[in-house]
């Protein structure tokens, strides 16, 4: 598994010892040079010391520990030495510095003509020695880079771990929550990187929770309206079972079963434009269209209460799923036309506005009152509950369906009074489509 | 003398190793003797270097672009060359402060 | 001192490390799992002991030249690994071309070690371990960040990325056994082609950076020059093939 944390611990150490070892063999690397110079300087100075012994002859005695060998030369003969100095010329008559080998080490040897006093002067420090001073002051500037790596790699994972701190506990929350546990996780001052994915949860358990509320009260409601249907055909079936048929007895036999059916077909519609059903792609759809279709289709039943239907505007394109659109105009072109009374009226306008397509219909019904407007949004409830007096066939569904698709297309539903003396006026809106769309 | 070349593709000026000018440094005490050889020009010659110490040591020049492990107590053989005249320097990498030490390349003209 | 032991990590410790963690991305990604690499270390640490016992009679072979053809024999192999590896896909390949490279690099090391830490004063001791802790932190990060690198590439578009890193890695084993073959007289010296030494030197932190990666030599000769490039292009070409596959079975039913 890759972690945030070992990641970013990872690479933010291996970056802080790659920088810093770096630099610190760097500035090895100077000082290094610099004590090199310094050196090279101190030969100088003791070469011209030397002036001094020119008179001197044979061999010096120098201390066990000592790093610097001498030869001084007067006419080409060896005078004066060191006797760490080998009695043989150790360089040739060069002035400067130069390398050499002997006495079973490397030296770094300089060489000096004195003109007034015809001397020539071979100074020379052991290149193992003054390295090793050299190196063991340097040294002391390099461990504290090395030593307080570790210090600094515990720092860093601290730090990191301290920054992933709040995801950890949304983490812990989420993992420990039961399923039926929708509460929204919250943590102390939210943090910018995480107030999406914070945001986000909670509104997915918020809709959740609505969702599960929902199928829990729609299942009892489907039940209970199933039920009505289902008694009354029972009491039909015991007529008929008693070979008292009339006419009267199918008919109402009939009227059960076309009643169950409806419902039936209402609960799949809202199934099939439930959110979690409903399959997103949307098409350029022409909404004035759709009106016409729906109209055509429904025209027999309107005929037959020999109502007065009108539609009105043009062509206006909505982004859509036309199935579902259709299905929302078959609900609202039925109820108006269920609703209002034979020889009444229904009205539909199509209407393009700037960013907004607006559908309304309207009718000469009985209306909703206005108190109720929200309520008969909710599914299965029905004006005047179980005792609808309307004597109209109707489930409850059918405003319910036409709020969810209208929501699933980003629309929004309104109810109001109708121009006509009573009635109901439903206004959606939808957002206009992209009209140049292919 | 065994000539092992890779393919017999690569056209090698047909030499024998005999007829290459040898050379010999010792390694002592972490140093090299001599620790200046001069060679001549243009010629591909035979480094013999012996190890007389008790630790490895490896020959090394990124000028000469060598590299060569002397195991204690043997000698191993370098071919450098042909190389224009100047003066390439090499070091013992496990003594580098000390084991120092350079090839000097005479032109033809100064060769005596 | 201190100097000399870094160097010696970045020229033997950081190939290798930057090899195994180019294949360690490429490896981690399919298989969720670095247990290929456990088995390359052991083989790896096997090898460098048995080379390590045998290396100064191996030395003494082919005219003296047994330790330069031996290594260069390795990298040979290793890079044949490489090419078998990107051809079959198996993490055998990827465990065999480690454990060779582990052996070859790890006797370098110990013999280093062998010839460096015998100094007995305790200045130089201490140089030379913060040297090696120096030069074997830099190459770590390194390869820690490469690896890194590589895994955050393979997610996003350049996909193809670690393969062609592995295959620079790759041509980089056959400069290191030419330079091996040419020391041992194997292959012509022959006159540098150019010299870079000016703006990148061997010898520079970053140089031997850059050798680890993809073999850089300031003044390469025609032959490592030409044998480095066929080297580079015949992985090249095995990955371009291999990109190439799944359009050619998308098409044939």
């Amino acid at each position: 598994m890759r972690s945030i944390r070992r990641n970013l611990v990872s690479v933010i150490i291996a970056t802080m010892t790659l920088v810093s070892f770096y630099a610190a063999l760097q500035g090895y690397r100077s000082s290094m040079k610099q004590a090199n110079q310094l050196f090279d300087a101190e030969l100088q100075t003791y070469a011209a010391s030397l002036q001094m012994a020119a008179n001197q002859q044979g061999v010096l005695p120098m201390p066990d520990n000592t790093t610097v060998a001498f030869q001084v030369f007067k006419d080409n003969a060896l005078v004066f030495r060191s006797n760490n100095a080998p009695d043989q010329q150790i360089t040739a008559f060069n002035q400067g510095f130069s390398d050499k080998n002997f006495a079973r080490s490397r030296w770094r040897t300089f060489t000096q003509f004195h003109q007034p006093l015809g001397i020539w002067v071979v100074v020379a420090q052991r290149w193992d020695k003054r390295f090793e001073l050299a190196e063991g002051i340097t040294l002391a500037s390099v461990y504290p880079t090395v030593l307080s790596l570790p210090l600094m790699a515990i720092l860093i994972w601290l730090i990191v771990s301290q920054g992933l701190h709040s995801l950890k506990s949304i983490a812990k929350q989420l993992q420990h929550k039961k399923a039926d546990d929708l509460e929204p996780v919250t943590i102390n001052r939210i943090p910018l990187e995480l107030k999406h994915i914070i945001e986000t949860t909670n509104a997915l358990f918020h809709r959740l929770d609505e969702a599960f509320s929902r199928e829990k009260r729609f299942a009892s409601d489907a039940a209970h309206e199933l039920k009505t249907p289902l008694s009354v055909l029972k009491i039909n079936a015991y007529n008929l079972s008693k070979a008292q048929t009339s006419s009267e007895d199918i008919a109402l036999f009939d009227d059960g079963v076309e009643r169950m059916s409806h419902v039936i077909d209402q609960i799949l519609s809202l199934y099939k434009t439930s959110p979690e059903q409903f399959d997103a792609s949307l098409e350029p759809t022409d909404l004035y269209t759709l009106c016409q279709n729906s109209i055509a289709q429904l025209y027999p039943q309107i005929d037959a209460k020999d109502q007065h239907i009108e539609l009105h505007g043009q062509s206006c394109i909505i982004n859509a799923q036309p199935f579902s659109i259709a299905t929302l105009l078959q609900n609202l072109v039925t109820n108006a036309s269920k609703y209002t009374p034979s020889q009444g009226e229904i009205y539909l306008a199509v209407e393009q506005n700037d960013k907004t397509v607006v559908l309304t219909v309207e009718d000469s019904g009985p209306g909703i009152p206005e108190q109720q407007h929200q309520r008969v949004l909710e599914r299965f409830y029905r004006v005047g509950g179980d005792r609808h007096n309307s004597g109209i066939q109707g489930c409850g569904l059918g405003l319910s369906i036409v709020n969810q698709i209208a929501r699933l297309h980003h629309g929004t539903l309104a109810l109001s009074h109708s121009k006509f003396n009573s009635g109901l006026k439903v206004t959606l809106t939808l957002p206009a489509g992209e009209a140049h769309h292919a | 003398m065994r000539r092992w070349w890779l393919g017999g593709l690569i056209f090698v000026p047909a030499m024998s190793w005999g007829d290459r000018e040898e050379f010999h440094i010792e390694i002592r005490n972490h140093l090299f003797y001599p620790a200046e050889i001069q060679v001549p020009s243009n010629t591909k010659i035979k480094l013999r270097i012996t190890n007389l110490d008790e630790t490895p040591e490896e020959f090394d020049s990124f000028d000469l672009n060598r590299e060569k492990v002397i195991f204690p107590k043997r000698t191993a053989t370098i071919f450098i060359g042909p190389l224009p005249p100047g003066e390439y320097t090499f070091f013992g990498e496990y003594n580098p402060n000390s084991a120092t030490g350079k090839v000097i390349v005479k032109g033809n003209s100064n060769a005596n | 001192m201190l100097i000399n032991s870094v160097v010696l990590f970045l020229r033997d410790a950081l190939p290798l490390l930057l090899f195994i963690s180019i294949l360690s991305a490429i490896i981690y990604l399919r298989t969720n799992s670095l247990g290929w690499l456990v088995k390359a270390t052991f083989f790896g640490v096997l090898g460098t002991v048995v080379l390590s016992a045998f290396i100064d009679r191996v030395s003494e072979g082919f005219d003296g030249f047994g330790f330069e053809l031996l290594t260069a024999t390795i990298h040979i192999m290793a890079y044949l690994s490489v090419l078998l590896f990107l051809r079959f896909n198996s993490i055998v390949l990827a465990t065999v071309a480690v454990s060779l490279l582990l052996s070859v690099h790890g006797t370098n090391l110990y013999i280093y070690s062998s010839g460096f830490w015998s100094s007995a004063s305790v200045n130089v001791n201490n140089a030379l371990l913060i040297g090696s802790i120096l030069g074997f932190g830099i190459s770590f990060s390194l390869a820690l960040l490469l690896y890194y690198g590589l895994s955050a590439s393979m997610m996003e578009r350049w996909s193809k990325l670690p393969m062609v890193v592995l295959a620079l890695t790759a041509a980089r084993q056959i400069t290191e056994a030419v330079y091996f073959l040419i020391q041992a007289d194997w292959l012509p010296t022959g006159q540098p082609l150019w010299n870079t030494s000016a703006w990148l030197s061997d010898s520079s932190e970053f140089g031997h950076l850059i050798n680890a990666l993809i073999g850089y030599e300031a003044s390469p000769s025609a032959v490592q020059v030409g044998l480095h490039l066929l080297a580079l292009v015949i992985p090249l070409f095995m990955i371009m093939k291999l990109n190439q596959q799944p359009t050619v079975t998308e098409v044939t039913p």
